[in-house]
């Protein structure tokens, strides 16, 4: 008697049970895709940000990798307002949390000044602007100017430059002079080991004096391009692009310069602005 | 037949079952789709830098190396941990393991020449794993440093996993146990950092001791590799000696660590 041979795929039996294997195998993927479309979406914007963890546990969650901690937190929080697709809108934001994450990023990363760019440009604006429009007891603006000082005291060399952009807030978006012409002196009495130029320590002179904010702004803007190597291209890039759609806005509102004239003597003397700048 | 010609003929003996075993385990590590792996790596690594990058308002140049250099170095790690698991867990499991040692080759010896042979394959993978960084472009005495102790690193990385390859003979153990390994060796000093700032250990009770003591038997692989070197702060010598004594040191002790238990070890 023959021995009974082992079906292979090439015989009638063997392609008659594969078959059923690829179509069960597309059935199932069918189901899988038809799964996929009609789970539902759970999505919903979160308005606030969340309690930071503790530099010590992203320290060690990274591997060590303090650099990697801080700017992963930078994107983090910086792409917070943008959640799957919808814009989260900034005035109603938890200030708070903001600053939190920010103080964790600098921790992390000191030598970085991402975390003094994103508070000094982006939600010391916005965290005014909810400010006024909830008639805050305890504004938050200034409260995100302070952690840019602070972040500026650490390493003036490194930092000098968001503490001016943190001057001009002040001055024509919070409309504090006192502060504006405080962080202004701050600049002026650096010590010479900041590297500060000359402009930046003349900066209620050279910028804080000028009546139109826009024009205050192009005069950071060209004291920050004039530097040798310094500020980074992307930085004035983004500062003049924020100057161009100020430029499309209807006009902003006159500086209050019999308050400058009145505060500069408390300083030490620097030439005043001319009328009309 | 002079003992001096005895001893000359024994090197050459030691020496070509050596040059045999790193060979065949450069060979196998190849077949095994290491280098695509490696090179598949880099490419990973490269567009997920680029992708952090294109996210960046400001210091992209920073972030890119701040996420590239960390990633490069974890993966290559990854490479060279399992490439080093399979190489030995195969051998074992074959049984060509057996076969070598019925040949006249020392367990010793054929311990030293896997190990050669996986230290080589951690040299090549921090080359290819070095290339998305140099991409970056960050300084080339930074870069060069870096690439240096990554490849130490990885030899590290490579003769721990020969060892508990040797003792523990099964893939996934051997995996949790260089990636639990590799883990404490970063994350233990910023631990004891942690503890010394918060407590000075009298809150850890005996724990605390106890912490200090297997802090001592690990080595220091947060010193090297860091990605400040390439952020603008290169090393020194004094540390790039550091690292590489360590390297020597633990790799040294790892080798005679599977060496003793391959001696004890009973083959069917």
């Amino acid at each position: 008697m023959m021995p009974a041979t082992a079906p292979t795929a090439s015989t009638p039996s063997a392609r008659g049970r594969v078959a059923p294997a690829w179509m069960a195998l597309a059935a199932l993927l069918a189901v899988q895709v038809v799964v996929a479309l009609r789970a539902p979406d759970t999505w919903h914007l979160e308005a606030s940000v969340g309690t930071p963890p503790a530099p010590a546990v992203l320290r060690l969650a990274s591997l060590d990798e303090p650099a990697l901690a801080a700017y992963g937190t930078d994107l983090y929080l910086q792409g917070y307002d943008a959640q799957a697709g919808a814009l989260l809108p900034l005035r109603t934001a938890d200030y708070p949390a903001i600053r939190a994450w920010l103080q964790v990023a600098f921790d992390l990363n000191p030598h970085s000044s991402y975390p003094l760019m994103l508070a000094a440009f982006d939600y010391s604006e916005t965290a005014h602007l909810q400010d006024a429009m909830t008639h805050a007891a305890a504004p938050q603006a200034p409260a995100i100017l302070d952690f840019v000082e602070r972040g500026y005291r650490a390493d003036p060399a490194a930092h000098w430059r968001w503490l001016a952009h943190a001057a001009w807030v002040s001055r024509y978006v919070l409309h504090d002079d006192a502060r504006a012409l405080a962080e202004a002196h701050l600049l002026r009495i650096a010590p010479p080991a900041a590297a500060i130029p000359e402009w930046a320590r003349e900066l209620d002179t050279y910028v804080l004096g000028r009546r139109d904010p826009i024009d205050a702004r192009r005069a950071l803007l060209g004291g920050l391009a004039a530097g040798s190597g310094g500020t980074p291209a992307q930085d004035l890039e983004r500062l003049a692009g924020r100057i161009s759609s100020m430029e499309t806005l209807p006009g902003s509102k006159a500086p209050n310069r019999d308050a400058i004239d009145a505060l500069i003597p408390a300083f030490p003397p620097s030439s005043k602005p001319e009328d009309g700048r | 037949m002079t003992a001096a010609h005895g001893a000359g003929a024994a090197g050459r003996s030691v020496g070509r079952a050596l040059r045999t075993v790193l060979q065949d385990t450069v060979r196998e590590a190849v077949r095994g789709r290491w280098i695509w792996m490696s090179v598949t790596g880099a490419l990973g690594v490269a567009v997920i830098a680029l992708f952090a990058r294109s996210l960046a308002l400001s210091e992209d140049h920073q972030l890119a190396l701040s996420f590239a250099a960390p990633l490069a170095r974890l993966l290559a790690v990854l490479i060279v941990a399992l490439s080093a698991i399979v190489s030995v867990s195969r051998e074992q499991a074959d049984r060509t393991l057996q076969l070598a040692l019925a040949a006249p080759m020392s367990r010793t010896t054929w311990v030293a020449g896997k190990a050669l042979g996986l230290v080589a394959i951690a040299l090549v993978t921090a080359l290819l794993l070095a290339l998305p960084v140099a991409a970056f472009g960050p300084p080339p005495a930074a870069l060069l440093a870096w690439t240096l102790s990554l490849a130490l690193e990885l030899a590290v990385v490579a003769t721990v996993a020969l060892a508990i390859a040797v003792v523990l003979t099964q893939v996934p153990p051997a995996v949790c146990a260089v990636l639990g390994f590799y883990v404490l060796a970063r994350d233990l000093h910023v631990v004891q950092l942690l503890a010394q700032r918060a407590h000075d250990y009298s809150d850890l009770g005996p724990a605390g001791p106890v912490l200090q003591a297997i802090a001592l038997l690990f080595p220091r692989l947060d010193l090297f590799t860091r990605t400040d070197w390439l952020l603008g702060t290169p090393p020194d010598a004094a540390a790039l000696g550091l690292v590489c004594g360590q390297a020597l040191v633990y790799g040294l002790l790892t080798v005679t660590v599977a060496s003793l238990d391959l001696r004890r070890a009973q083959f069917a």
